[in-house]
């Protein structure tokens, strides 16, 4: 290692954002290092193999970012980038097994044969959704709202001046039925619009829940619902898993000079005369020098918690900030996660399991018909704050399976299931943090019960392994789980847009000059978006005076503080 | 029901969703297999200003460079390679700047322990000397013929083995002649006519001294039995010569990974060769298991013969002889048997020597020679009749491996048969009565040590590393036995172990040619110059000093 290790931008983490915004500043031509405290980059787009053959993803599994202007910009299909188009994208099984709603992009026929069973307005009702998402507005739409850097302070937040009001209104048919009290309400009264049958307003919200804001949070009705057609956008899996995906993005990031850091977890990031000046190395790190500087900024892509609680030392915040920090609540996204190889994928009893023999599906979740059901698990975990039993509680089951369209996932003969539910945050738990994993067991058992009482097949000779991993190992694992929480921080109103993580930091900048956040505790939260990396980029060519490329295109919704400052809007 | 769907690689998602990876690429050299030698030649010839692609069937790249999670969640472990043994002699090490860019090795001086029912023990070390003190507790006539040995095998290793490791071998008589020049090539020409266990017994007296030799010795796939086993001396001082990669194995593969991207390369995992393309007798690309076609000017093959050249390119597009050798190859006698446990404390052996808590690795389950003939002899007739092996604590000298500090991971290891007693299914049926024994033993030598210490356990069979690994056919982690009609000139063939074949643009460099595997980057140092020749690249790096001494000496005419 050179004596001195300086570069322009230091961005500690490499997670999806960390890597993406090293692939834009790089491109750049900005010097930049990520320095990563695992042994692998990748942050929660992992994929292992625990045991010889069979690949899991401990976190991200799904691709939600397939509107991303970020693809495109860094041109990730030159490094390796291939995707599975997933047939059908989603099944939700009700209790009796009797009816089941399907969803999906390239295969509307599978999708009206499950929603016949409901009767033909439901047909109706789902073709209707589904030319919303084939229209060439929706990419926009989906933009306007996720991949647009929030609205500067002095910018109105009138209903006509806010992006995704002005881009759904060019939408067919959504377009048509919104009005402004849509602003206002939760995604479970979106659905209400949207859907006739309970069992497609579970499927949405439950998506809303695991991947974005829950379902009963008011004012954050239309980021809920478009999660639904943020999955259905892309309809589709990495080939050979998230960890692909990891790849590509830091491929690109090398390929145009960043340089990597890894095994070296950063201890502090030195702040000198209030300015973020660079970052200092656990002494495991390999580097004999332990200090690395950042000329122009440091960008954290570790959670906000971690940022401010840990690494940037506590005299450089001022106590009413430091205080603000400590409140971010966890809730709503701590999931418990349950790898299953099995022999045959799982068989659902009834009509329900006659249609998934006939169109396995890449996620399945049951049981559907009642919203009541679901209320019940969240209730339990972000109010009582203890573990779910099924049975007693509400409880809904959620799994992946992508082995049924990407055969690199496990020998022919096998399938890997990917099996998720919410269960409290480790820090808030009813009984303590310490008592936690004491429920791994439980929990196993209790997702195993479920799979036997809704399908025929999932005795012990099906069962090849089995995999758990709980909230509190996803935070042992990963500085970027806080609380296990997968989106990181509460997606509620109060944490949202340019709340999030904290108002003081609602722009990626921080009260530390030249300290910039961008991890998904920043806006619009997780699911690997490349999102914050985008958004982020507006600022920083304004901050740094960057000069990208013609590859470079920003948000049309985009607005400079400096235009407001200016009065130029 | 169908289950499982075929997967293409097709255009028409990338027209609706976003752009993806177009199933037709271009490139001038493609490299089979991202393990060590597919690595280090798309490594040598992307800094050569070739247009690269490095093709992957696993996930990740790194092929045995492997280090992974299998302790989930939490710890991870070196699932296949960990003691590195050519570190120093890399040149490699300099070509790609190990240093300056942060892979760092540790290179501890207590090497190979050897533990006794009796809580005493062997304790070969880095420095001669230390060595020469522990095996002075046995015997006063064995340690001072170490001394005056080990000086000798290191000279050979120095002059003849690690040096020859870099360099296009000889026809088998025309090396024998050149080698004879010097007084240190006759003898390392007479040696090879003893099989080990004769080199070990006649050198040592103390049958403790010559267990911990022996073992050593044949560990990585010489037979004890065999002469021809030219490989010795280099085995012995390997033995005293291990490094391990903090961070992980991994991390020796990432840094060639990295140089292959910084130079305009083309990595792609999740990209199995399922064909090389053939015209007039010229290569002219390959195909993956997608329908991915890949143009090329040249493909440099890291799988075994068998695979590149019976499977991939077809036994009518080569030489009757070359096809009938490939039919033929013998894959390694044995291969290993393994098993990871984390802790929550490190190991702590119940020995009176004090370094062998320090110590890289530790063997047991073996009293004297006899007891080491009786493991390998059984072993090579695919039978489990010994138990004994060697055990490291990874995390000793790299607490990265772990997400939770303090927290350790260890591995307990033995050479093993592909076919136990003669079916590979015995591997899973017997997998809980074999943990079952291995911990007996290990933890009979542990000091305040039970199996509820023990937080995670996982082992891989023979089996198991095939299918983690199927380059590594039949557990074959050298991808063919170390014999002497398949070493040297003959590895694989004589018509292709200079890494040029009778197909044109075609060239293997993996541990099934000359001079073998075990992560030396040897195959393909001597492929990357070879390529770069042909092609008319710029050969942008030097031999070090120690292998242009040896061209000189025992090369040149």
């Amino acid at each position: 290692m050179s004596k001195e290790n300086r570069y322009d931008v230091v961005v500690v983490g490499g997670g999806p954002n960390g890597l993406g915004i090293a692939a834009y500043l790089a491109k750049c031509g900005v010097k930049v290092a990520v320095v990563e405290a695992r042994t692998e980059i990748g942050g929660g787009c992992e994929t292992i193999e625990p045991i010889p053959g069979f690949r899991i993803e401990p976190h991200a599994a799904y691709n939600y970012a397939g509107a991303s202007p970020a693809w495109e910009q860094l041109e990730l299909h030159k490094f390796g980038l291939r995707m599975v188009p997933c047939n059908v994208w989603g099944t939700a099984i009700t209790s009796d097994c009797k009816r089941v709603t399907s969803g999906g992009r390239w295969n509307m026929d599978v999708v009206r044969e499950s929603m016949a069973m409901w009767g033909p307005d439901s047909v109706a009702q789902t073709e209707a959704i589904n030319a919303i998402l084939e229209a060439p507005e929706c990419r926009e739409w989906l933009r306007s709202i996720y991949w647009t850097p929030p609205l500067p302070e002095g910018y109105s937040r009138e209903p006509q001046d806010l992006p995704w009001v002005k881009a759904i209104k060019k939408l067919p048919l959504l377009g048509q039925i919104y009005d402004d009290s849509w602003l206002e309400m939760s995604t479970w009264d979106i659905t209400n619009i949207l859907c006739k049958e309970d069992a497609q307003k579970v499927g949405i919200c439950d998506a809303a829940w695991d991947s974005g804001p829950e379902y009963i949070t008011k004012g954050l009705g239309m980021v809920g619902a478009a999660i639904t057609f943020l999955i259905m956008y892309a309809s589709g899996v990495f080939l050979g898993g998230m960890h692909s995906y990891a790849h590509a993005t830091m491929r690109c990031a090398l390929a145009h000079g960043a340089k990597f850091y890894t095994n070296s977890k950063v201890e502090e990031i030195i702040i000198e005369n209030g300015e973020a000046k660079g970052v200092r190395l656990a002494d495991s790190a390999p580097s004999p020098n332990k200090v690395i500087w950042a000329d122009k900024a440091v960008i954290s892509d570790v959670h906000v918690k971690e940022t401010f609680l840990k690494l940037v030392p506590k005299k450089h915040l001022d106590a009413g900030f430091y205080q603000k920090v400590l409140d971010i609540n966890l809730n709503g996204g701590s999931l418990f996660k349950l790898d299953l190889i099995v022999k045959e994928l799982p068989r659902f009893k009834g009509k329900a399991g006659e249609f998934m023999d006939k169109h396995p599906s890449l996620g399945c979740i049951f049981p559907v018909e009642s919203m009541e059901e679901m209320d019940r698990h969240r209730n339990v975990v972000d109010v009582e704050r203890r573990f779910p039993m099924w049975g007693k509680d509400g409880f809904v089951m959620r799994s992946v399976r992508s082995s049924i369209y990407d055969p690199t996932r496990c020998p022919p003969g096998y399938h890997v299931i990917y099996n998720f539910f919410p269960v409290p945050v480790p820090e808030y738990f009813v009984d303590g943090i310490e008592n936690y994993n004491k429920h791994k067991e439980e929990m196993v058992d209790m997702a195993l019960s479920m799979y036997r009482q809704y399908c025929t097949n999932m005795g012990d000779d099906n069962i090849v392994a089995k995999f758990a991993m709980s909230p509190l190992d996803s935070s042992i694992r990963n500085m970027g789980f806080v609380g296990g929480n997968w989106e990181g921080i509460r997606v509620c109103d109060d944490q949202w847009y340019d709340r999030r993580p904290l108002p003081e930091c609602g722009r990626y900048r921080t009260p530390v000059d030249k300290l910039y956040l961008v991890s998904q505790t920043s806006y619009p939260g997780g699911l690997a978006l490349m999102a914050q990396p985008y958004n982020l980029m507006h600022l920083l060519i304004e901050d740094l005076n960057l000069k990208p490329g013609g590859w470079w295109y920003p948000s049309p919704y985009y607005v400079s503080d400096k235009q407001v400052k200016s009065g130029e809007v | 029901m169908q289950t499982r769907f075929p997967y293409r690689n097709e255009g028409d998602y990338g027209k609706i969703v976003h752009p993806v990876m177009p199933n037709r690429l271009e490139c001038d050299v493609a490299v089979i297999g991202a393990g060590p030698n597919g690595l280090i030649t798309a490594g040598y010839l992307a800094k050569a200003g070739l247009k690269v692609i490095l093709l992957e069937r696993r996930g990740e790249i790194g092929g045995g460079l492997a280090t992974e999670e299998i302790l989930y969640p939490c710890h991870y472990a070196n699932t296949h390679a960990i003691y590195h043994l050519m570190v120093e002699y890399m040149p490699m090490y300099k070509d790609f700047d190990f240093k300056e860019r942060g892979l760092l090795w540790i290179y501890p001086n207590a090497q190979t322990g050897m533990l006794f029912k009796d809580k005493k023990s062997i304790l070969l070390h880095r420095m001669a000397e230390d060595t020469y003190d522990s095996i002075l507790r046995w015997s006063v006539d064995d340690a001072r013929t170490f001394y005056g040995w080990i000086k000798k095998i290191d000279k050979m290793m120095d002059e003849i083995l690690a040096p020859g490791t870099y360099v296009p071998p000889l026809p088998s008589l025309d090396l024998v002649v050149k080698t004879q020049r010097t007084k240190l090539g006759q003898e390392f020409l007479e040696w090879m006519e003893k099989s080990p266990y004769d080199q070990v017994c006649e050198t040592f007296k103390h049958p403790k001294v010559r267990a911990v030799f022996l073992y050593a010795a044949c560990m990585w796939g010489l037979d004890p039995t065999e002469t021809g086993a030219f490989l010795f001396p280099l085995m012995i001082n390997r033995a005293m010569h291990k490094q391990q990669c903090y961070g992980g194995s991994h991390k020796l593969a990432s840094l060639f990974g990295k140089d292959v991207i910084m130079n305009g390369g083309l990595i792609l995992e999740n990209a199995e060769v399922t064909k090389i393309s053939i015209d007039g007798g010229k290569v002219t690309g390959v195909e993956l298991w997608d329908g991915t076609q890949v143009k090329c000017k040249a493909v440099a093959s890291t799988l075994d013969p068998q695979t590149t050249f019976i499977k991939l390119v077809g036994e009518k597009n080569i030489p009757a002889t070359l096809a009938e050798r490939c039919n033929s190859w013998k894959f390694d006698k044995w291969s290993l048997w393994t098993m990871h446990i984390a802790t929550e404390k490190p190991l702590v052996y119940d020995a009176e020597e004090p370094g062998i808590n320090q110590s890289l690795m530790n063997i047991m389950g073996f009293e004297n020679e006899e007891d080491v003939m009786k493991f390998y002899s059984s072993v090579r007739a695919g039978k489990l009749e010994h138990l004994g092996g060697h055990a490291t604590c990874e995390t000793l000298y790299d607490p990265t491996l772990v997400d939770i500090p303090g927290h350790h991971v260890s591995k307990f290891q033995f050479p093993a048969p592909y076919d136990l007693d003669g079916n590979k299914e015995n591997w899973e049926k017997r997998k809980r009565d074999i943990e079952h024994k291995v911990l007996d033993l290990w933890l009979s030598h542990l000091k305040g040590f039970s199996r509820k210490d023990i937080l995670l356990h996982s082992s891989e069979s023979p089996v198991d590393i095939e299918r983690r690994l199927p380059c590594m056919v039949r557990g074959a982690i050298k991808h063919g036995d170390y014999n002497i009609l398949q070493m040297g000139n003959n590895r694989p063939d004589q018509s292709c172990s200079s890494t040029r074949t009778p197909v044109a643009g075609l060239y293997v460099c993996g541990a099934s040619t000359y001079p073998g595997g075990m992560v030396t980057g040897g195959p393909s140092y001597i492929a990357s110059e070879a390529i770069v020749q042909d092609l008319g690249a710029k050969k942008w790096w030097k031999p070090p000093a120690f292998v242009t001494k040896y061209v000189d000496t025992y090369i040149k005419d």
